[in-house]
């Protein structure tokens, strides 16, 4: 299990990537975290929300009722192109921290 | 799917019941549903699959943050006792009255000054009547600001301690609960003997404009029976008011509170404006016996206008 404190920056980062791949609706994506992670990360439901809540607001997600298979009437999000592109700051961003962090804690062969 | 649904109702029951709010309620109930059918289908028990889904629930201070509400502690709170609380609906039921009394004494002016030329002539005096009638109306505002004025200051210091936020202890809240609950009949049936009353002073003004040796006499025998359901409707008015705003129950809760008041300051500026145009007109014109339109019509419009304003609200939520 991973802390929450060490993942919050990125929960906008990870559902708007599973977004990319077509829209989904809160259970899903939840389940898809878990999944992906294999159960290293399941996201809190406070969390979640909370992160649609401000993808909506900054204009990143774009939510939409609609009925599945089952019939049954859920609300679906979709990732705006503003969300793309924001994803691909994340993605730059994430490579950079990656990179800064790996050239502290690990091991560096001596020159 | 019960627990879950009263799980979320207690922890939200603090929150305001505003819209996003409420939305948030309902799609993390959504998404704790799902959770639970698919721990049920994987064949945890009733009471696995609840404990899972609400120890995935997380922490409600990070959805607060989010949506920006900032909830003070209840021991931050300044509390109110029962002594207080007697104490307010005391002078509660006093302003009722006073206010009641104000309220009647405006309409008996111009009820007065309608039939002023009528109640004199018998008396023996024929001239100088717009002299009376001014004087009388003057007189009975007069009386009715001071009731208005010294109500209101009197009510003023014992209101202090429910202004702010505040929480009844135990004790005060149980002996309010009671008290709005035993006043509930007599504030219904207070309310419907005052609209009565007011709906049958139709009967005054219909009959005085098609009886015209006794318009006048009629019409100001319709003002009275306007003030006497007023009066009623006031009275009665007031100390449930009082009993709301304990218990911060209709205009006093929350979601009330942060309505914004529109129609409160469209009365500030019309019924003064009436006031000051129906004076002006009467003087000018010496018509004491037929500006007194002014009341109903203003009181009718002004009642069609906030109704409409609030269904209109209600309906854009």
């Amino acid at each position: 299990m991973i802390s929450s404190d060490v993942i919050r920056g990125y929960n906008d980062t990870i559902i708007l990537s599973i977004l990319v791949s077509g829209p989904s609706y809160g259970y899903e994506i939840s389940k898809t975290i878990k999944e992906r992670s294999d159960g290293k990360y399941v996201i809190k439901e406070t969390t979640l929300y909370s992160a649609f809540n401000r993808l909506e607001k900054n204009g990143y997600v774009r939510p939409f009722h609609a009925e599945d298979e089952s019939l049954k009437r859920r609300t679906y999000f979709s990732i705006t192109p503003d969300g793309i592109s924001y994803l691909q700051e994340k993605k730059q961003e994430w490579e950079t921290t990656q990179e800064v962090i790996n050239s502290f804690i690990i091991n560096r062969r001596m020159k | 799917m019960n627990t879950i649904r009263t799980f979320l109702e207690n922890l939200f029951s603090t929150l305001p019941k505003r819209e996003d709010v409420l939305k948030a309620k309902e799609e993390l109930f959504e998404i704790m549903v799902e959770k639970y059918e698919e721990h049920k289908s994987a064949g945890k028990t009733e009471n696995e699959a609840i404990g899972l889904v609400i120890s995935d629930f997380g922490n409600i201070d990070e959805l607060l943050d989010e949506l920006g509400i900032e909830l003070k502690e209840d021991d931050e709170l300044s509390v109110v006792n029962k002594d207080q609380c007697d104490e307010m609906m005391e002078a509660k039921r006093i302003y009722g009255r006073f206010i009641g009394l104000g309220v009647f004494l405006i309409l008996l002016g111009v009820a007065v000054s309608a039939s002023m030329k009528e109640i004199l002539s018998p008396m023996g005096v024929s001239e100088h009547s717009e002299l009376f009638q001014a004087l009388f109306f003057f007189v009975m505002v007069f009386i009715a600001v001071g009731l208005f004025v010294f109500s209101g200051l009197s009510l003023a210091n014992v209101n202090k301690p429910f202004a702010d936020d505040f929480r009844l202890d135990q004790h005060a809240r149980d002996a309010m609960e009671q008290g709005a609950a035993k006043y509930q009949r007599t504030y219904q049936i207070g309310i419907f003997i005052g609209v009565m009353t007011i709906v049958s002073s139709i009967f005054f003004f219909v009959a005085s404009a098609y009886i015209d040796q006794a318009e006048s006499i009629l019409a100001s025998i319709g003002f009275i029976v306007v003030g006497l359901g007023v009066y009623r409707l006031v009275s009665n008015g007031v100390p449930m008011g009082g009993y709301n705003q304990a218990l911060k129950r209709g205009d006093y809760s929350k979601e009330s509170k942060e309505r914004d008041r529109v129609t409160d300051i469209v009365a500030g500026v019309v019924f003064p404006l009436t006031v000051i145009v129906y004076l002006l007109t009467s003087f000018l014109t010496g018509r004491w016996d037929i500006t007194w339109i002014m009341w109903p019509v203003v009181g009718i419009g002004f009642g069609i206008f906030a109704a409409t304003y609030e269904e209109i609200k209600k309906n854009k939520k």
